[in-house]
């Protein structure tokens, strides 16, 4: 996370120890939702405060905030891999999750999480303006597909990578060289990491010392 | 640290065996009396166990006397109430909270209780934890079974307040008028509130912190008095903390649920849940739970199999406790969710598990194979917590909303599911070769080829997983690849790495060991008098 302007790192620290004190006060609330607003105009993300502000409006369905809500799903959605998406629907009640613009994020989550790139980069024309309207959210998401196919693939050519990226080929070099992968006769050569190996032919058995000691001793 | 030792002499043993009751009924005759002349004995016995702090005879009474008591007199009536029993026991308010937690939990059992019950249950509750707070109980002791059962109880009846509040279809407007206007009772808020007193009152966090050992001094009146040294304190917070991670699962917050576990210490030979049975296949059973809602499917698989484990082995030393069946019932829980794991993310698992797994929930294991959606629903149904809403329903529609939690996690772990059915068939083609062009293998598949790449990302995606270990706090670990298919792609090629897992002797003899230390003790039992000062010393060491 980049150094945060000194009124974000204050607002940060105050909702902090307002979780720690007052987690399920409603009346912390409106602190909570500057700092989701705070998050979006900073580009950074803090899923512990996102989930307890769905939490309190899980508690207090008076409160509940309908553009607070689809800020932090498109914050989630940027910060996959991890299940933070999932964990946001988890608390939204299920008749509020019919009300757009909830639809169709979970719609860009699913196309993400199944690997449609493609496609998600069509339908995400679908609600350009409030994907727009989070600093960064493309970006982010193009950060993941890139992760997914450093460990697909050993070497992927720039047309099919510049596709799945949704970029032109300029866009996919600049991309490619900002990670510091390869690109030699039209091909994109990524890093050697563990997933793109060969694994090798055999896996041994890893005993740790506890798993051991608690049985003998 | 036992300053009430001397008034311990003074009690003697009384037994409330199956001979001794049915004298009393014979004594009694036909004669009518409120509360049968045993019940009143016991009551007292219990009374004065507690003033001695004798918490092996309380745990004796409690364990096994009270259900026996049950049994026999009220199977289907209440236990006489506490302003009936107050006579018998000085009138002594700290030791009638505790009956009456007794006399609800029992009422919760075996009867349907009413509006007034459910708000009695909880005033009792709110006056315990409050007796708790304001240092009652530094000169009292309970039996460890006893305090977890109070954590338990007290949130399985805020439980049973949520479904009954959502249910509004057949309760008379006099009820759903005294709802609306009360909707401090068994608040959720309060409710986590509580609990989170509990824990910050018994300074339990700094003793686990602290490696488990107290951080303070154990005399009461010294200026820096622990009051983690007492045991009644510690183990109440120390559930507590269990309890935070019940509710916040029932409640479908997964991660803040594992967060409140962060100082718990995992080694089964030192840590206190292991201390009470039930507990321990609690603790267990919610955290496994949560890691499948965070798709964390290795994780839950090794929680599930090491507790199996675990249960099988004890199973044989709780078939009279009042916990038995609640036990069992969470064991071939554990096992259908152990299935899905497996299923979801194909891992390695030591043969006598999956043994065990076939055994139990092998027609599960077969449908969810085949990747039957109905199957995972059902199985999902039957082995999930029960999921509530903490907010009031709006009383103006008449209507039962007590099902829109399950349905709502139901939904969306049943979308987790379908975006990963088509993989197990992905694999399964991938497996054929070593070498493949992604061209071929589409037309094999019959998809066109950028479908083909999305389902290869997905796999990929899909078992790129956060694990941990019990060594860590739960919600950490770190990023791996977990599947049993190696693949990569080199421009148009798909590149697939046979990997072999050699064979596991260190756990198969792990295992073994473990079971004829079993052996040995079961033979022991048999053979009493057998014992040599060799086989004492053998003993201890496996104890």
């Amino acid at each position: 996370m980049a150094q945060l302007p000194e009124s974000a790192a204050a607002l940060d620290k105050e909702v902090m120890e307002l979780l720690q004190s007052h987690r399920y006060d409603p009346t912390i609330l409106p602190r909570l939702e500057e700092f989701v607003n705070c998050q979006v105009t900073h580009n950074f993300c803090d899923p512990e405060t996102n989930l307890a502000v769905l939490k309190l409006y899980q508690f207090h369905p008076e409160t509940y905030n309908a553009s607070t809500v689809s800020k932090i799903l498109i914050k989630a959605l940027m910060n996959l891999p991890t299940s933070d998406f999932l964990c946001s629907l988890y608390l939204i009640p299920e008749r509020r999750q019919i009300d757009e613009p909830i639809p169709v994020i979970s719609h860009l989550a699913q196309l993400l999480e199944t690997g449609r790139f493609t496609d998600f980069w069509a339908a995400s024309g679908s609600c350009a303006q409030l994907l727009a309207s989070v600093p960064g959210s493309l970006d982010a998401v193009r950060d993941f597909m890139m992760d997914v196919v450093s460990r697909t693939y050993k070497s992927i050519d720039v047309p099919i990578l510049a596709e799945i990226l949704n970029l032109d080929e300029p866009g996919v070099v600049a991309a490619a060289n900002a990670r510091g992968w390869n690109l030699a006769n039209g091909t994109v050569t990524c890093p050697s990491t563990e997933e793109n190996q060969p694994r090798p032919p055999t896996l041994d058995e890893h005993l740790s010392f506890r798993q051991v000691a608690s049985k003998m001793l | 640290m036992d300053s009430g030792f001397w008034r311990r002499g003074g009690t003697p043993q009384q037994t409330f065996t199956e001979a001794d009751i049915a004298a009393a009924d014979d004594r009694a005759g036909s004669e009518y009396r409120e509360i049968p002349e045993i019940v009143e004995q016991f009551v007292r016995y219990m009374y004065k166990c507690f003033l001695d702090r004798n918490t092996s005879e309380l745990h004796t009474l409690y364990e096994t006397v009270f259900a026996r008591l049950t049994e026999h007199y009220y199977k289907a009536s209440t236990w006489p109430s506490s302003e009936m029993i107050s006579r018998l026991v000085d009138n002594d308010a700290n030791f009638l909270m505790f009956y009456n937690e007794l006399y609800y939990r029992h009422l919760f059992s075996k009867m349907q209780p009413s509006l007034a019950q459910r708000y009695e249950g909880w005033m009792n509750y709110r006056a315990l934890f409050n007796h708790f707070m304001q240092d009652g109980m530094v000169d009292y002791d309970l039996p460890v079974s006893w305090i977890w059962d109070i954590i338990d109880e007290f949130i399985y009846q805020f439980e049973s307040w949520c479904q009954y509040r959502a249910k509004l279809m057949n309760k008379s407007s006099e009820e759903i008028q005294y709802l609306r206007q009360n909707d401090s009772i068994w608040s959720v808020q309060t409710v986590l509130s509580l609990l989170h007193y509990l824990v910050n009152k018994s300074n339990i966090i700094s003793w686990l912190l602290n490696n488990g050992d107290p951080t303070g001094s154990d005399d009461p009146d010294s200026e820096t008095f622990d009051i983690s040294t007492l045991a009644v304190y510690r183990y109440i917070g120390y559930f507590a903390i269990i309890g935070l991670l019940r509710v916040n699962t029932l409640l479908g917050d997964y991660r803040l649920a594992l967060m409140v576990l962060q100082p718990l210490d995992f080694d089964v030979s030192s840590a206190l849940f292991t201390h009470v049975t039930a507990c321990h296949v609690s603790i267990y059973y919610y955290m496994g739970f949560c890691y499948i809602m965070l798709r964390r499917y290795e994780d839950a698989a090794r929680i599930f199999s090491s507790t199996v484990l675990h249960i099988g082995r004890i199973k044989h030393n709780h078939t009279r406790s009042y916990q038995y069946e609640q036990i069992n019932k969470r064991n071939d829980q554990m096992m259908a969710l152990l299935a899905l794991c497996l299923t979801l993310q194909p891992l390695q698992v030591d043969e006598s598990m999956m043994s065990m797994v076939r055994e139990k929930a092998g027609d599960r294991l077969a449908r969810l194979r085949q990747g039957e959606p109905h199957a995972f629903e059902d199985l999902f149904i039957y082995a999930s917590p029960k999921f509530i809403c903490p907010a009031a329903p709006d009383y103006d529609v008449i209507d039962d909303t007590n099902m829109e939690a399950p349905r709502l996690q139901t939904k969306l772990f049943m979308e987790e599911v379908k975006s990963q059915l088509l993989l197990p068939e992905i694999r399964s083609y991938l497996k054929l070769y070593t070498k493949i062009e992604i061209e071929k293998l589409a037309a094999l598949m019959d998809v066109d080829e950028s479908t083909l790449r999305s389902h290869l990302h997905a796999l990929k995606h899909k078992s790129w997983t956060m694990t941990g270990s019990f060594h860590g706090p739960p919600l950490q670990g770190e990023w791996k690849t977990s599947s049993d298919v190696g693949f990569h792609v080199e421009r148009n090629v798909v590149h697939i790495s046979d990997t072999k897992t050699s064979s596991r002797y260190g756990e198969y003899f792990i295992q073994n060991i473990g079971k004829l230390d079993d052996l040995y003790s079961q033979l022991k039992r048999r053979m009493p008098g057998a014992t040599t000062s060799a086989s004492k010393a053998r003993s201890a060491r496996v104890a």
